[in-house]
């Protein structure tokens, strides 16, 4: 990644004394002038649970130039083990993940621009705000919303950083702990569809049709939402700090000769991996022939009702409501109407184009 | 109100392509012209690339070290290209004699008097973007034409991949 700053107009003295002391530390590791490019850049956040609340905390102490993050979950208890942020009060007041969001980065930095959507990623209104994004970060457990992000990155010139973590359990005795991070961008000549890291049945089980849950259950997968898998914070904070530490390291200018990084947990160990590009590559999402790079004309990965979703945006800078979204009652989405992805041979999910 | 950003973005290898066809003879301005499609919200435009012609010597019309511009038949498949595949055009140049690059007066004209009216009146679903790199590649200007309100508009970032 290579960032140049195309302003006529230099910017100079733009940081507080104070601000430049809260980034002095980092600044020197970043190499000279990647601060005041990180700050240029608007980063998206797909998911504000475990992996996302680690992120954004490391995230918006970076002072990037805008932040924008999106959920459609609530706090439980189950969650406090590894939300950052979580307290017991939020649990029993079910507060959305995107208020702890916002309460996190405004206490943090009332100044840092942010905007946090309570809705489902796939909805295209929502995928609009982040096409705005440079980079985006996937941290959600639903396979669809991690491929949609990656395709959407694809298609609006942003690298794509997708993180997650695993927990493989046999009779109470784990089998597997870990996770992996790897990043696409659009000169990566790969997505996870065409490279097999989903195959189209799993992407679609990503909706959580109640055989593909029961299948995943059987088989001891922890993957998915509202599986009551175990989770752990710790682990969480290892692949969020390798992500970040990835994306700073993309910032900085460095040629990365690694697509990802698998993070073995039970025996401390990681280590990098390269994925085999096909040529020529003829993937609907990741070739020049497909949705590469085409912008407005590109199509979204979006549910076929999509406008069944979306409570709230709070954001610390006035901002139009998106229509139909703000402080309205959401229809809830059950397991029939997530079935509704359709499938089909030539595009292998659902798209609409959009523009 | 929500402050707008503009950005181009490219590729890694369109872009050191670029480079090393505009950097190859700086005693003289070099031309280029990138392709683009729009990814567009409120807060942002982003300009992107999605390749380039690179002009061989028979392909200017002028090229001096101070002055610089592409014959008829090069631009015109050029459009070609941008009227079949939906396609915008990224017009770049070089200042190889300028630290800190600038557009100039002349860039200015060109721009507003003999291009941006051209395709207004010729190519109306084709928009154009001004690129210009002064003594060395990371010195870079670059700027959208309005064509509806007749005015520049800043893209403060570029990014390759």
């Amino acid at each position: 990644m290579k960032i140049i700053d195309t302003n006529i107009v230099e910017e100079q003295g733009s940081r507080n004394e104070q601000e430049q002391i809260a980034l002095s530390r980092h600044s020197e590791v970043l190499g000279e002038g990647a601060q005041e490019r990180l700050s240029q850049l608007t980063i998206g956040v797909v998911g504000a649970g475990g992996i996302g609340s680690e992120l954004i905390e490391k995230l918006m102490r970076l002072a990037p130039k805008r932040l924008i993050v999106i959920d459609d979950d609530i706090i439980e208890y189950t969650n406090l083990n590894r939300v950052v942020g979580s307290t017991y009060q939020d649990a029993a007041e079910s507060a959305s993940k995107v208020e702890l969001v916002s309460r996190l980065i405004s206490s943090f930095n009332p100044a840092q621009d942010f905007t946090a959507i309570k809705g489902d990623f796939l909805v295209s209104e929502h995928q609009e705000e982040f096409k705005a994004c440079d980079v985006i970060f996937s941290a959600t457990d639903n396979v669809v919303c991690r491929f949609a992000t990656c395709a959407l990155g694809l298609a609006n010139g942003s690298a794509v950083i997708d993180v997650a973590t695993g927990v493989v359990m046999d009779d109470q005795t784990i089998k597997a702990i870990g996770g992996q991070v790897y990043y696409i961008t659009p000169a990566s000549g790969w997505c996870p569809l065409c490279a097999g890291l989903y195959n189209q049945s799993e992407v679609s089980a990503g909706l959580l049709n109640p055989e593909e849950l029961e299948r995943q259950r059987a088989q001891g997968y922890v993957r998915g939402e509202n599986i009551a898998a175990p989770q752990v914070g710790a682990l969480n904070s290892i692949l969020a700090g390798y992500a970040a530490w990835l994306f700073m390291r993309m910032v900085s200018g460095e040629e990365l000769e690694f697509d990802g990084i698998a993070v073995d947990a039970l025996t401390f160990s990681a280590h990098t991996w390269r994925e085999n590009r096909e040529t020529p590559n003829q993937c609907h999402y990741c070739s020049d022939d497909g949705n590469l790079m085409k912008g407005d004309s590109a199509e979204m990965v979006l549910r076929t009702d999509s406008n069944i979703d979306s409570d709230s945006i709070l954001a610390n800078v006035e901002e139009e409501p998106v229509e139909g979204d703000v402080h309205e009652e959401s229809e809830e989405i059950d397991s029939d109407e997530s079935k509704a992805l359709n499938l089909d041979n030539n595009n292998p999910l659902h798209t609409s184009p959009v523009g | 109100m929500m402050e707008k950003q503009n950005v181009i973005i490219m590729r890694s290898h369109d872009f050191g392509a670029l480079v090393e066809h505009l950097y190859a003879d700086t005693a003289k301005e070099a031309m280029a012209i990138g392709y683009y499609r729009l990814s567009t919200t409120e807060s942002s435009k982003r300009i992107l690339v999605q390749g380039l012609s690179l002009p061989t010597v028979e392909d200017y019309a002028v090229r001096t070290p101070s002055l610089v511009s592409l014959g008829g038949e090069f631009l015109q498949n050029c459009f070609d290209r941008c009227e079949e595949d939906g396609l915008s055009i990224v017009d770049i140049h070089t200042h190889p004699w300028q630290e800190g690059a600038r557009f100039s007066g002349i860039d200015d004209n060109e721009a507003r008097e003999v291009k941006g009216p051209y395709l207004k009146q010729y190519l109306p679903e084709v928009n154009i973007t001004y690129a210009l790199f002064g003594s060395t590649p990371s010195d870079l200007r670059v700027r959208m034409w309005d064509s509806r309100d007749c005015e520049f508009v800043n893209v403060e970032l570029a990014i390759t991949w």
